[in-house]
């Protein structure tokens, strides 16, 4: 395990396949992360565009 | 530590994201703004049950189902994903993190299967994560990390539903 710090940055209204959710941009040293959550602020989508990974719930 | 994670980062390629075991949340915002909140403060968390589909390039190459709950007047954040790369084996990975209902780390339990098993259990205090890792076939390491706040986000190998904790810390 390795400790590090991160940054969580609102990115306000995003989009995926046709559908409009609330964008938080995390940052890493060497990493952006995109979640995407519903209103309840439920984790929907990840998305790590670089690595081309994507993490959708079913 | 830095063994404990390689041995679980067989598939770089999935888990680019977690280049981190352990993340501390220093530029969280709203963690930031609860650096004073006593640990009987407010909940954050909701409950939250799922099933996540990974995928790479397009393919999928694992699921995870995660449950986040009350439990023991806090809260425990559980999942298991298992990943299979096109490249290379098959892997089952488990963690189970307790938190404080303001959103502090209690305790965190690690498993990964692939060739060998291999383990880890934390537990956090006053911003000081005691690690235990067993890796299969070796003595156990114990190792402590200093954060500097309690408020520490996990975000473990190919564990995505942690990344569903964060938005609520």
């Amino acid at each position: 395990m390795t400790p590090g710090s991160i940054t969580v940055q609102s990115t306000g209204s995003a989009s995926a396949e046709g559908k409009t959710y609330e964008g938080l941009k995390v940052t890493s040293s060497d990493l952006q992360i995109l979640l995407l959550l519903d209103a309840n602020h439920r984790l929907m989508r990840l998305e790590v565009p670089e690595a081309k990974v994507s993490v959708i719930r079913d | 530590m830095d063994t404990g994670v390689r041995s679980t980062v067989k598939f770089r390629t999935v888990s680019f994201a977690l280049t981190f075991g352990i993340v501390a949340c220093g530029g969280l915002s709203l963690a930031a703004q609860k650096k004073s909140t006593p640990t009987s403060g407010p909940v954050v968390f909701a409950q939250d049950k799922g099933k996540l589909t990974i995928k790479l390039g397009g393919q999928t190459v694992g699921h995870e189902e995660f449950e986040i709950a009350p439990s023991g007047g806090g809260w425990l954040a559980k999942g298991t994903a298992e990943i299979k790369p096109p490249e290379g084996s098959s892997s089952k990975v488990s963690g189970s993190l307790t938190l404080q209902g303001n959103g502090a780390p209690i305790s965190y339990d690690w498993s990964a299967q692939t060739e060998k098993t291999n383990g880890a259990h934390v537990l956090f205090a006053n911003g000081v994560a005691s690690i235990t890792l067993e890796m299969q076939g070796a003595r156990p390491f114990q190792q402590d990390l200093s954060f500097g706040s309690p408020m520490i986000a996990v975000l473990d190998n190919n564990l995505y539903h942690q990344y569903a904790v964060l938005p609520r810390n």
